[in-house]
């Protein structure tokens, strides 16, 4: 049963995907797992809604944020820049336990919410034991 | 003992370590205007700060909180970024890499910066803040006459 939950979280980065561009951020992320819903959270500060590009293609959920490009203006000097201005860019191996039509995403303040539930053959059932 | 020995006996090794040494000696001291590169990983939030003709803008990357419970203070040329976010969610962990709790970010700044003109905007997880700097600051164009 262990072994089976575990199968169902996007836990491993796949390397089998190509990244769009060469040097992207690799965003941090929180995954947490509570009964038949795996809950996936990015820090993707400063991409809108409109620039987030979630897609699942076959086992493989890839997170894009594309960033505003441009701030190389002339003039400046850049004492700091520690996030450079690339875009984001992460992808995870999900198991067959995530419903893929189920998949919901939610932007806010530059916290990307993923919620992935399981199907429901995957479920964990409850079998009520009858005394007789 | 037995790396003061090759430390002494290899001239490479020797002279590489000088190097280092003193990179790391030239860029400790600057601190908090560091170098770009010598930020640790883990730091929170990172910052982009940028100077322009008129003012320096910074851009600090806190995704996930409310805007008004940033606090930001500028005194003696030096910003002052603070806050808490919470990351915790219900659930079984798996993967925890994102930073949770109390943060506090100081950027030493150069002087001649007008502390009365600062404006801080949060949006999509990004607290940006420009600094104009003080008139006389400011480069000026100097009109040259013909005679």
């Amino acid at each position: 049963m262990a072994e089976k939950n575990e199968q169902a979280v996007a836990r491993k980065e796949s390397d089998k995907i190509q990244a769009p561009a060469s040097g992207n951020i690799v965003p941090p992320v929180d995954i947490y797992e509570d009964g038949d819903v795996v809950t996936l959270f990015a820090d993707l500060p400063g991409v809108s809604k409109e620039n987030l590009d979630v897609q699942v293609d076959k086992d493989t959920l890839k997170v894009h944020g594309k960033r505003a490009v441009g701030n190389g203006a002339e003039g400046v000097t850049r004492w700091y820049d520690e996030i450079p201005a690339k875009d984001f860019y992460r992808a995870f191996t999900i198991g067959e336990e995530i419903d893929r039509e189920k998949i919901t995403a939610t932007m806010n303040n530059g916290v990307l919410k993923l919620t992935l539930p399981k199907t429901e053959k995957t479920k964990p059932k409850r079998i009520d034991i009858k005394i007789s | 003992m037995i790396a003061r020995w090759f430390y002494d006996l290899d001239p490479v090794y020797n002279d590489f370590s000088r190097l280092t040494d003193v990179l790391d000696r030239v860029f400790d001291v600057g601190l908090p205007l560091a170098n770009i590169r010598s930020v640790p990983r883990g730091t929170f939030p990172p910052v982009n700060v940028q100077e322009k003709k008129d003012g320096v803008a910074i851009q600090a990357y806190i995704p996930g909180v409310e805007a008004g419970s940033i606090e930001v203070t500028f005194h003696d040329n030096a910003l002052t970024i603070k806050g808490k976010r919470e990351t915790a969610f219900k659930g079984t962990i798996h993967r925890r890499e994102r930073f949770s709790g109390d943060f506090t970010r100081i950027i030493g700044l150069p002087e001649g910066l007008d502390p009365d003109k600062i404006k801080a905007q949060y949006r999509d997880g990004v607290l940006a803040i420009t600094i104009d700097k003080m008139e006389e600051q400011k480069p000026k164009q100097i009109p040259v006459k013909i005679t």
